[in-house]
């Protein structure tokens, strides 16, 4: 005697869902059991940045032969080169004053190096260089407050025509 | 006799690091992929950024559905709060337990953050809820 076989085969759907908004739940009955899970997120105080003083080549006479100032990044002292001389103490490096999260990094980004245009007039005076008082990437101290200082290479021509000059550059700060 | 029903929690929502803007904003975190994203003034910086994991574990082919409790409102501890607006499931709120009688449920949300939200660390809880059908 045969012995008859079937098979039956089950089918499994899977049925995939799209996402759902979870609804208020009422708590109904003793079949409902319940978690508590923690939500958590930190908000870090953006970035900003103040200037508190301009770069400041000071007071300069200009000579028969070319030359240029330097003003140190750090301490804002002018040297110089070739035909120039100074005098005064009105040189400055530029300083900004910075505010963000504690103990994050942030990277800061330097303009050109401007070139300075004399007041009523046209003659001008390239910076061939602008310094900034360390690495481009910091760490905000843990206060959340932190100060950049810069400074930079001025070229004198011979000659230079008298006059106040003056040019703009920028400082930005953000997180990598 | 239907085995007894337990839900376990066992990551929480993490929505991450975020940098307030001058505007408000939202930060949402998708349950499925575990990602956070941000509109308006609120900006996404790294951190931990999680769905919360659940497990239910009940008898072999029954269904659960899967429910909420209040939405959170998150506080720093100092007076500054931000509201959740809403929990999302990834997937259907009807949940088949199968012949391993286990569901896992991953929940993801939306939050709002406000103009120049104060810094610092914010948290809450929620509940969830399943019940055999």
């Amino acid at each position: 005697m045969g012995i008859l076989q079937r098979t039956t085969y089950m089918r499994v759907v899977t049925i995939i869902g799209v996402a759902a908004a979870l609804a208020l739940g009422v708590s109904a009955n003793a079949a409902t059991r319940t978690a508590t899970a923690n939500v958590r997120i930190a908000i870090i105080a953006p970035l900003s940045i103040t200037k508190t003083n301009d770069l400041a080549f000071g007071n300069i006479v200009p000579g028969a032969t070319a030359g240029t100032v330097t003003i140190n990044q750090a301490t804002g002292a002018a040297t110089k080169t070739g035909g120039v001389t100074l005098f005064g103490t009105a040189n400055h490096a530029a300083s900004f004053n910075i505010t963000g999260s504690g103990r994050h990094n942030y990277v800061i980004t330097v303009s050109a190096a401007p070139t300075l245009t004399r007041a009523g007039g046209t003659q001008t005076m390239k910076m061939t260089a602008l310094r900034l008082n360390g690495a481009t990437t910091r760490t905000m101290a843990a206060s959340g407050t932190a100060t950049l200082t810069l400074g930079g290479t001025l070229a004198v021509a011979a000659n230079q025509v008298a006059g106040t000059y003056s040019g703009t550059f920028t400082v930005s700060v953000a997180y990598p | 006799m239907i085995q007894p029903l337990t839900l376990i929690n066992f990551t929480p929502l993490n929505f991450g690091k975020i940098i307030a803007g001058t505007t408000a904003g939202t930060v949402t975190v998708d349950p499925v992929a575990g990602t956070a994203s941000a509109t308006g003034g609120a900006t996404l910086a790294g951190g931990t950024v999680n769905a919360a994991y659940f497990e239910s574990y009940g008898g072999p082919l029954q269904t659960l559905t899967v429910n909420r409790g209040p939405l959170p409102v998150l506080s720093d501890g100092a007076g500054h709060t931000m509201a959740v607006s809403g929990l999302t499931l990834d997937g259907a709120t009807t949940r088949f337990l199968g012949t391993a009688g286990l569901v896992k449920l991953n929940v993801g949300g939306t939050l709002n953050v406000g103009a120049n939200q104060a810094a610092g660390n914010y948290t809450a809880t929620f509940l969830i809820y399943v019940t055999y059908q």
